[in-house]
This record gives structure tokens, sequence and C-alpha cells, in this order.
């Protein structure tokens, strides 16, 4: 039986070789048939092609098309159409877009004074991503320069707009919980947790973390964030040769607020 | 291990290579304006011409919708004095493979018509039939400066 015929009835013709993991593009969720989906992928890149080409390189068609696939995704089950799942995915991209709109409003109002490079040069760098973020073509790309490492960091699994929004909502909580502390005791804590506070890209919410942590569990001051080598002591003593587990479990763990 | 149902972007590149049917049709829709200028494909030429445009594509790791870039090669070129009957096939096999290499050399940056009026014109006026020179300095000079922004190239002519 040839491709063509296989073409016609929406069956995959060929066993799926992958180039790498990244290119596999699961679709046992997504009710379409690679006819279909290559229909759409050709209409696609006739848009964006715009008629003054008749071919790409391999490397955009695959983001293309994966850009179609994530969209799909976002446009969920019960549509009459290919096309119209594709429509109201895009649609959802566009409310989501808002949603990270807020989202980097949060962030700005949150963010600190705090003299670190990559945590000022990434809240600078973020609006750029609306300006830059292509979804009619490329929405599982991230356009914008982030740097700045959170504690948690965001799923690999999590693409595009979603990826950009969680990015978002997670800065936004280490901010807020940064700003419950004075910056002249930040600071101090900082320069004593490495040697070069403003240069290297480090997560500045975590230090903070750790140490009113501590001092919640010493029942100590807080906010002074001064949590001292007698203390540490303290605490080694208090938690040495128990088991972490059931603590977590008790405590549910410390997971970002 | 490939998961079931998954699809990649090989599968697609397989599918592509199953529609030179396309290709076929528009080289016979060619034949009466070729033979205006006396020129002929044959069936077979015209089937090494699609297999070739696929090995192309694969070789500049390109992906195309459609027929191909061979329908316009030929309009363009038909009225070459350089090209005849006897060389035909050769010339557009070797024009089809440097019109998508310096499509990916241009980074995409030059249109397709922009690209095949300059391959012509410097064919015809500047290189005088040598394919070789062609895309060995007239077409390497174009998508230099397509890439840097700049003016086209000033002609160097081979005589």
């Amino acid at each position: 039986m040839d491709v063509t015929h296989h073409l016609h009835h929406g069956t995959n013709p060929v066993p799926a070789i992958a180039w790498e993991d990244r290119h596999l593009l699961p679709l046992e969720d997504m009710d379409a048939s690679p006819a279909e989906l290559w229909q759409l992928l050709e209409e696609h890149t006739r848009r964006y092609l715009m008629g003054e080409s008749s071919s790409l390189p391999v490397e955009t068609a695959t983001g293309l098309l994966e850009s179609i696939v994530f969209t799909l995704r976002l446009g969920g089950v019960g549509h009459h159409s290919l096309a119209a799942r594709f429509q109201a995915g895009q649609n959802e991209i566009e409310a989501l877009m808002e949603k990270g709109r807020l989202l980097l409003h949060r962030v700005r109002r949150s963010a600190l004074d705090l003299p670190n490079q990559g945590y000022q040069d990434t809240l600078r760098g973020l609006p750029a991503f609306f300006s830059r973020y292509d979804f009619c073509y490329f929405a599982r790309e991230i356009p914008c320069d982030i740097d700045y490492p959170l504690l948690c960091p965001v799923s690999d699994s999590l693409s595009g707009i979603l990826w950009f929004n969680d990015y978002l909502r997670r800065l936004c909580a280490e901010n807020l919980f940064l700003r419950k502390f004075r910056r002249d005791r930040i600071i101090p804590l900082l320069q004593a947790w490495c040697d070069d506070p403003a240069g290297l890209l480090i997560n500045l919410f975590q230090p903070v973390y750790q140490a009113a942590l501590g001092l919640a569990l010493l029942g100590r001051d807080i906010p002074l964030l001064s949590l001292t080598g007698a203390h540490q002591e303290e605490l080694y003593h208090r938690f040495a040769g128990t088991d972490p587990l059931p603590l977590c479990r008790q405590g549910g763990g410390p997971s970002l607020p | 291990m490939v998961r079931k149902g998954a699809m990649t972007m090989d599968s697609f590149l397989i599918l592509r290579e199953a529609m030179h049917h396309g290709t076929l049709t528009e080289l016979r829709e060619c034949s009466d304006l070729l033979s205006r200028y006396g020129l002929r494909l044959s069936e077979a030429q015209m089937t090494t011409l699609a297999q070739q445009r696929v090995e192309a594509l694969r070789d500049t790791l390109r992906m195309e919708f459609g027929p191909g870039i061979l329908k316009k090669l030929l309009y363009a070129f038909c009225d070459s004095p350089y090209v005849s009957s006897h060389n035909l096939e050769d010339v557009m096999v070797e024009l089809q493979d440097s019109f998508y290499y310096f499509k990916n050399e241009s980074m995409d940056r030059l249109d397709d018509d922009t690209l095949i009026d300059y391959m012509k014109h410097h064919f015809d006026h500047v290189c005088h039939g040598s394919l070789e020179y062609l895309s060995g300095t007239t077409l390497e000079d174009l998508c230099r400066s397509a890439r840097s922004g700049e003016a086209f190239p000033e002609e160097n002519h081979l005589f």
C-alpha cells in the first residue's frame, strides 16, 4: 500500500522515528488524523510564508507544527472540525495573555529593589514577551530573556504562554514573601549567603525563606532574619537523627507559599 | 521507544515525498511553453526532476508544500540562450539544487521571485551559462549581501 493511500485515508503510513525526543508530537489524545494535521500545517505554512516563498527550513516547519499541536491542545475537545478547535485554542491563548498581563502587573508591583543583576534584568525583560510572542505561528516559544532562577522552577512540560504565566505566578509569590522583610535585613543575609550576591545568578527567595523558617522553628524573631551560628547549631541538635519525611508530611513540607 | 500514536516531523517529511505527483502535473503543464522555445522534457526526465526535488529538499533540510519551484524555474530559464533540450534536465537539476541551497544561505531573506530573477539575469549576462560560476561566486555574493542587509552586489562578469 503506498503512502498516498494513507494520506487520503488518514492513517499513519510509517513508523514514527524520532530524530530526538523533542520532535515527538504525541497525538493519541488529539482526535486528529495525520492527513487533517497535514492539511492544517499546509494552510498555516502558506499564511506564514505570505506567498513569498514556496519552501521553508524543516526546523521552522517543526516549530509551526509544534505550535499547531500546542494550540489544538488548548482548544479542547468537542469541536466540529480541527480548524474550529485551532481557533478555540487561539482564543484561549489570547485569554491567557490577558491573564499574563495582569500577572506581570502584579510582579512589577511586588518587585523589590534588590541589587541582583539577574533579578533586575529579568524584571526589565519580562514585558518584551507580549510584543514578541507570536502566538499565531510559534505559540510554544518563550521569546524573552529570563535568567533569574526560581526556587521551584516551572515544569519543563509547560511551554509558551503556559510556561510564562506560571513563571510570573511563582515569581510573584516569591516577591510577596520577600516584601515581608526589610531590605536592610535581606541584603546582609544575601551577602552572607554567597560571595557576590549582586552579580551571581542566585535565587533571592531561598536564603530568606530558609532563615525565616529556621527562626520560626526556634520561636525567634522572624523579621530580623538573623539566623546565627548558634541558632543553626540548635536546629541541628533538634532535628539530628530525625527522619525528615514524617515532618514534611505533618507540616506540608517546605513548599512555596 | 516511540509512543503509540506519536507523530514526528519525519512522518510528515515522508508524506511530503509521496506528493511528487503534483510536481509531475505541473511539469507536464509546461510542455506547451517549452515547445515554443524548442525545448522538450521527456516523461522520464520529468520524473527525474520530481525525484531530484525531493532529494534537494532533503539535502537542504527544507520542506515544501505544493508542486515546488521547478515550474517557476522553467518559466524563467526557458528563453535563456544557454539552455537547450540537450542540457535542460541537467540545468534544471542544478538550478533546483542551487535554489534551495541559497534559500538557506540567505537565511530565507530572499523571496523566491527575487532569487530566481537574480539567478536568471546572472546566468545569462554574467556567468554566460556557467552553473559553477553562478553557484560558486555570484549567488554566494548575493546571499552574503542578503544576510548582512546590504544592497545587491555588483556584477563580476565571467568574461
